[in-house]
């Protein structure tokens, strides 16, 4: 019976973990909010993938010219992104307080820069702006821990924003432990903006 | 009556206990992968600069590529998953010897790693397809067959404590039915280690597959370093608690213990259905 209860007690300690995998591959995130004339348009994602990882993928899905033609940019898309759908596009968006499901995201373009591979893609996501501020949390997590993904705060842009609205951007910092390797990593930013 | 009071009080402070632990285990947790992630990434880019070091013919280069992925294993396996709490599940419910058990979560390791070397050079000899595509593909096959085989232990785990629990009211000293080793072997092993594919897809890409080979088996050695300790640890836990009860000073939790081992072995057979319907 101790033997179950250790067993028990072990199971509990695994299901304590934010998730049951662990990180095979990395990725370095930048975020740019992009503005309109009626205000939040969406947001362009870019992801450049850790080298070891680029390699083997553009091994694999490149015929050797260093570039991602139209159809291997077509594979790569249904092959190796169109499955993160179920994971919401490892984005957690939250639009004054309500939960923003990314459902579908917009031009992913695949590349190869530096011999690193990049994946950069729209997410629309209008929120209208007025004079009363609107808030928008976003978080590029992955839930099941598969990817790391680090941003940085210099990597949060906004685009057309200025002169037609005001902005503020608030960082959440990610844990002290991940400060020690890498300090400005943020773990959720907030964006609030209105028309001055 | 009395008894049954008695055992309702403490089952709750049982139940809090783990809830707050769980809660700190939580945070902790989440801050220390963080970590472990980073040191990995790091890791990565360092071997990554050595291979081009190599192919420039720097060959002091080739130690150091074996010391990080002997490195890089270790680390690896530290996070979540390699079936660390399986191990230890199948540790506690055996009478395994520590050195059984440091022998018991190497082997894990080994298949685990061995399955993804095999796999990724079938794929490369038979010109199954693209490495990525295809790997994926039969791993997702092959976890469902494992985590069947887990569903299915958690499923002799419940029988087995029935079955105890029964014999414990007849026969006090009857000993539970040991669950076999290689169901634990075939399991794990079964599920082959993404993180192996990805270190010999990148040989691949640098024309060195059998170097890529190489250190992937270095890197099983690392993942078996930390699977053995895992081992060991459990089974001087399990030890060490079975020396408390033997010594009768915690006896009035027997009763206590006999259902929480029921229910544990009822969560690892939900685990594993959870596992299988979610795959």
């Amino acid at each position: 019976m101790l033997r179950a209860f250790l067993l028990l007690v072990l199971v509990l300690f695994s299901a304590s973990s934010p998730a049951f995998a662990h990180p095979h591959l990395f990725v370095d995130n930048k975020l740019t909010f992009m503005f309109d004339e009626s205000g939040l348009a969406g947001m362009l994602v870019e992801w450049k993938f850790d080298d070891m990882y680029s390699s083997g993928i553009i091994y694999d899905f490149d015929n050797g010219d260093g570039v991602f033609s139209k159809q291997e940019n077509a594979l790569l898309k249904r092959d190796n992104f169109s499955n993160l759908k179920k994971y919401d596009f490892f984005l957690e968006v939250v639009i004054d307080s309500s939960p923003f499901k990314v459902v579908f995201v917009q031009d992913f373009e695949a590349s190869i820069n530096n011999g690193r591979l990049v994946y950069r893609f729209f997410v629309p996501c209008h929120v209208s702006a007025g004079q009363h501020t609107k808030t928008i949390h976003v978080g590029v997590v992955d839930e099941t821990n598969f990817v790391a993904i680090t941003t940085q705060k210099e990597d949060v842009l906004l685009q057309k924003a200025e002169p037609l609205y005001r902005t503020e951007l608030a960082f959440t910092p990610t844990s002290e432990f991940l400060q020690i390797l890498s300090p400005n990593a943020i773990d959720r930013v907030a964006l609030k903006f209105w028309k001055p | 009556m009395k008894k049954l009071i008695y055992f309702v009080v403490v089952l709750t402070i049982i139940v809090m206990v783990v809830y707050q632990a769980d809660l700190f285990a939580h945070n902790f947790w989440q801050d220390f992968q963080g970590l472990i992630a980073q040191l990995q990434y790091y890791l990565k880019i360092k071997m990554t600069g050595l291979v081009s070091q190599l192919r420039q013919g720097d060959n002091l280069s080739l130690m150091w590529l074996v010391g990080l992925s002997f490195m890089y294993g270790m680390i690896h396996s530290l996070g979540p998953g390699h079936g660390k709490a399986l191990i230890a599940s199948f540790l506690v419910a055996g009478q395994a010897t520590p050195k059984r058990a440091v022998i018991q979560g190497s082997l894990a390791a080994f298949f685990h790693g061995f399955s993804a070397i095999i796999l990724v050079a079938m794929i490369k000899y038979f010109a199954m397809g693209r490495t990525s595509i295809v790997f994926n593909h039969w791993s997702a096959n092959l976890q469902i067959i494992a985590y069947s085989l887990i569903s299915l232990l958690g499923l002799f785990c419940v029988v087995s404590e029935i079955v105890e629990l029964v014999r414990k009211k007849n026969r006090p000293l009857q000993v539970a039915k040991k669950v076999p080793e290689w169901w634990m072997w075939l399991s794990l092993g079964l599920i082959p280690c993404p993180g192996t594919m990805i270190i010999l897809l990148f040989f691949m890409s640098q024309k060195l597959f059998a170097l890529g080979v190489f250190l992937a088996v270095t890197m099983a050695f690392g993942m078996a370093v930390t699977l053995g300790v895992v081992g060991l640890c459990t089974v001087y836990c399990r030890d060490y608690i079975q020396q408390i009860r033997a010594d009768n000073r915690c006896s009035s939790w027997s009763v206590i213990f006999d259902y929480v081992g029921l229910a544990g072995a009822s969560f690892v057979l939900f685990v594993g259905l959870v596992l299988l319907t979610s795959t």
